[in-house]
């Protein structure tokens, strides 16, 4: 396994034991995760089709910068018009807030974790690993929260 | 035969030097870029409040030395002034050929009366990227690749200019996501 692979394994391995605190109704779930996920099914719940959250979700697997991840959220946040629920009940600007904040904070510790800095090789700077952990962190969260509004929209279907 | 296995050795090249750039690029935008343009943003902000936004509690009176900007400015209150000037620089960062090309248009626009507390930021800070930024850049490029013990050797398919030009349209990319940011913070949601 080439270093790079090694680092992306490790990291993952230490995400498993993140899931309780990413998912919102995990044992120790982020208190503002569970919120976020609450507003993502009022505000994003009802709708149908691809939706910008959907897109959200699928840039953030797509993409290898968490900042990409964050302008997009910035700039739906931003925007005028029917793309305005980004900031209802302020659901933009706490999303920002939470990877900025306690996911970012998370992420530097968990890059500081002996199972990553002392591997063998390391290919990346301590920088470069508390990005990449924060990324897969980033990842993770959103999907928790797409998936829940997803799952209130198809109960407000009717199931179908 | 002998060509070919040149022409293979140095695609083989310029892709791990892409990559390495690739790399360094994303370390850089989000440790560098990103935090400049809130940086950047928020400086621009601050200049443009006028004296009467810094007194609250007093709204109807105008603030001791408080005057209109001369020359006719006005104060950006909407954002628009700044997201049309931020608009013009993404289409600058992609048409631009060169560094210079970028410098010219910045120190061109720093002059004019209406644009001077957006520009005469970046003017400088794009000089201190020329230098400073760009090398760094370099140096990590060349040390990914493993060629540190040899500065001299020539990068295959990159150059500073490229460095400095892919820079700057990240960090265009992450002004106009931010300022959009921020306006929506100030429409009082």
């Amino acid at each position: 396994m080439s270093n790079e692979l090694l680092v992306q394994a490790t990291i993952r391995h230490l995400l498993r034991a993140e899931q309780e605190r990413l998912y919102p109704h995990g044992a120790k779930a982020m208190p503002e995760i569970k919120t976020l996920a609450e507003k993502a099914q009022r505000v994003f719940g009802h709708e149908k089709g691809h939706t910008s959250l959907q897109k959200l979700e699928g840039l953030a697997l797509r993409t290898d910068l968490v900042t990409d991840i964050l302008d997009f959220v910035k700039r739906q946040t931003g925007k005028k018009g029917s793309a305005e629920r980004w900031q209802t009940e302020r659901f933009g600007f706490e999303l920002v807030a939470l990877i900025e904040g306690p996911l970012q904070r998370r992420a530097e510790e968990l890059a500081k974790s002996p199972a990553l800095t002392q591997l063998p090789n390391q290919p990346y700077r301590p920088d470069e690993l508390r990005l990449l952990v924060w990324l897969e962190l980033t990842r993770t969260a959103i999907s928790h929260l797409v998936a829940h509004a997803r799952f209130a929209a198809a109960g407000q279907n009717g199931g179908r | 035969m002998a060509d070919t296995v040149l022409r293979e050795a140095e695609l083989q090249q310029a892709a791990r030097e892409q990559a390495a750039w690739h790399r360094v690029k994303r370390r850089l935008s989000q440790v560098v870029l990103y935090p400049e343009a809130q940086r950047l943003l928020r400086a621009v902000e601050a200049e443009n409040q006028t004296p009467n936004e810094r007194r609250p509690d007093r709204p109807h009176e105008r603030a001791p030395g408080h005057r209109q900007p001369r020359g006719g400015r006005r104060e950006d209150r909407t954002g628009e002034r700044t997201a049309h000037q931020i608009s013009n620089l993404i289409n600058l960062a992609l048409a631009a050929q060169s560094p210079e090309d970028i410098a010219a248009y910045l120190d061109h626009q720093s002059r004019r009366d209406r644009l001077q507390e957006f520009y005469r930021p970046l003017v400088q800070m794009f000089q201190d990227w020329r230098t400073g930024l760009v090398t760094q850049a370099e140096q990590e490029v060349r040390a990914v690749l493993g060629t540190k013990e040899q500065p001299a050797k020539t990068l295959l398919s990159l150059s500073r200019s490229r460095f400095l030009l892919d820079l700057f349209l990240e960090f265009c990319q992450h002004l106009r996501a931010h300022h959009a940011y921020l306006i929506a913070t100030q429409g009082g949601h």
